[in-house]
């Protein structure tokens, strides 16, 4: 591998902006598809997709990494802030997958909340990263950010409190339930987690 | 006879069986119970109320028919015999019987079964043979999944009456619904969909925040009053 002495700074800010759309784009569709349960059968195909779309940008970006003397912001913080929207989209991804996987019959009020808070958090984590390259604008998006991983905070504890409210629910509900209830909330967390890793950024560069 | 046995401590109740000549299974648990029966062919379910969920009955009446369901009592009272009849059981065991009369009632109850008339429900024109029969409108069938026949059910049992979603829910699915479950809620947005497209005319209408009614048709005269000069 040969490192390249003309920088293409301007590239990273331009895989970091896609990767947040992509993130976008997944969180939308996983919401059209909790929010369409039973009849959206064929829409984790396109999950999927962008969950390798996603991986290819991650991929993209660690390879520029690798071959780049000069690199515009710190060498770990640009693996991790990749590896951290990644992981968004992953947890999206199996989130998405469990509806196929378990069979899931019926939309429940509460994850399609999950998801509404993960849209609004994918939006502000690309607004953040498309502020990346001039390091403007992007202190009110994670503000809003962390705001809206509170409010996810909130509804996944009253989610999974209500799978035992009564001991008389169907136990196979509460394990299907449980799962998807928390792979949302580990895509909730890692936006936010993603949103710390850019605060940070902008700190040391700002 | 193949007779499952949901009970906790049916030692007694199993060996009066197996002495009888009957093959006896025993499960503590409901759900172990359940999950046998979608494996294995049983004549007979003798079962203990205590040791299952509240719903187990109506349960295994909906989803296997053909089967005797008999309950187990260690100490039995007239009102409580009297529910688990009204339940649907086809027979009563108690603590006090000795194992000739056990194995009668077993034998007799697996001879006679359940009579599905029981389950039929009529209202105008629609017909309903059972959650796990068919439906039809005008005599026409209605090409219903057993869930949606089931909440056609429970329904059309209080027709012009808000039944709750909880309530819909504990007689379809068998269980208590966890809040925020929107089943019922598809389950009769497929249900209309179905009924708009076969032309009957009944209308589900929301209740918002309690659940659905079912509105009959409103009863057109059989001829138009004479007028009056």
């Amino acid at each position: 591998m040969r490192f390249s002495l003309v920088p293409r700074q301007a590239q990273f800010y331009d895989l970091f902006a896609q990767a947040g759309e992509n993130a976008l784009e997944a969180a939308r569709l996983v919401e059209q598809r909790f929010k369409n349960i039973p009849d959206d059968k064929d829409g984790q195909a396109a999950v999927t997709e962008l969950e390798h779309k996603g991986d290819d940008i991650t991929a993209e970006i660690i390879g520029l990494l690798n071959t780049q003397y000069v690199t515009p912001l710190d060498r770990e913080d640009i693996y991790a802030l990749a590896s951290a929207i990644d992981t968004v989209v992953d947890y999206l991804d199996d989130a998405s997958e469990l509806i196929d996987v378990y069979h899931i019959e019926s939309p429940m009020e509460q994850a399609i909340e999950q998801c509404r808070i993960l849209v609004g958090s994918t939006e502000h984590l690309s607004n953040a990263l498309h502020g990346l390259r001039g390091l403007k604008g992007i202190s009110k998006q994670l503000v809003a950010l962390k705001k809206l991983e509170d409010e996810g905070d909130a509804i996944v504890r009253d989610a999974i409190g209500a799978l035992f409210e009564n001991d008389k629910v169907s136990p196979r509900l509460i394990i299907q339930w449980k799962d998807i209830f928390e792979a949302l909330e580990e895509a909730i967390d890692s936006a936010e987690k993603a949103a710390h890793l850019i605060g940070n950024i902008v700190v040391k560069n700002g | 006879m193949r007779i499952l046995v949901v009970a906790e401590d049916a030692d007694r109740l199993c060996r009066a069986l197996e002495d009888g000549g009957c093959e006896a299974v025993a499960r503590t648990r409901s759900g172990e119970a359940e999950h046998l029966l979608l494996c294995e062919r049983f004549d007979v379910v003798i079962f203990h109320p205590r040791s299952t969920d509240p719903y187990f009955l109506s349960r295994m009446l909906r989803e296997y028919p053909g089967r005797a369901l008999i309950a187990w009592l260690r100490s039995s009272s007239s009102t409580r015999v009297s529910e688990l009849f009204e339940a649907g059981a086809d027979d009563v065991l108690d603590g006090t019987m000795d194992n000739g009369e056990i194995l009668a009632r077993v034998r007799n109850a697996a001879r006679h079964g359940r009579r599905p008339a029981e389950l039929e429900f009529e209202l105008g024109d629609l017909l309903i043979a059972s959650p796990s029969g068919k439906a039809s409108w005008c005599g026409e069938p209605l090409a219903l999944t057993r869930r949606e026949r089931g909440v056609l059910l429970a329904l059309a049992e209080t027709a012009d009456e808000t039944v709750p979603r909880e309530v819909i829910y504990r007689k379809v699915w068998g269980y208590s619904m966890i809040r925020g479950d929107r089943s019922v809620d598809v389950y009769v947005k497929r249900l209309r969909d179905k009924l708009g497209q076969a032309g009957v005319e009944l209308r589900i209408r929301t209740t918002p925040g309690v659940g659905y009614h079912l509105v009959p048709p409103i009863a057109e005269p059989d001829e138009a009053p004479a007028a009056v000069l």
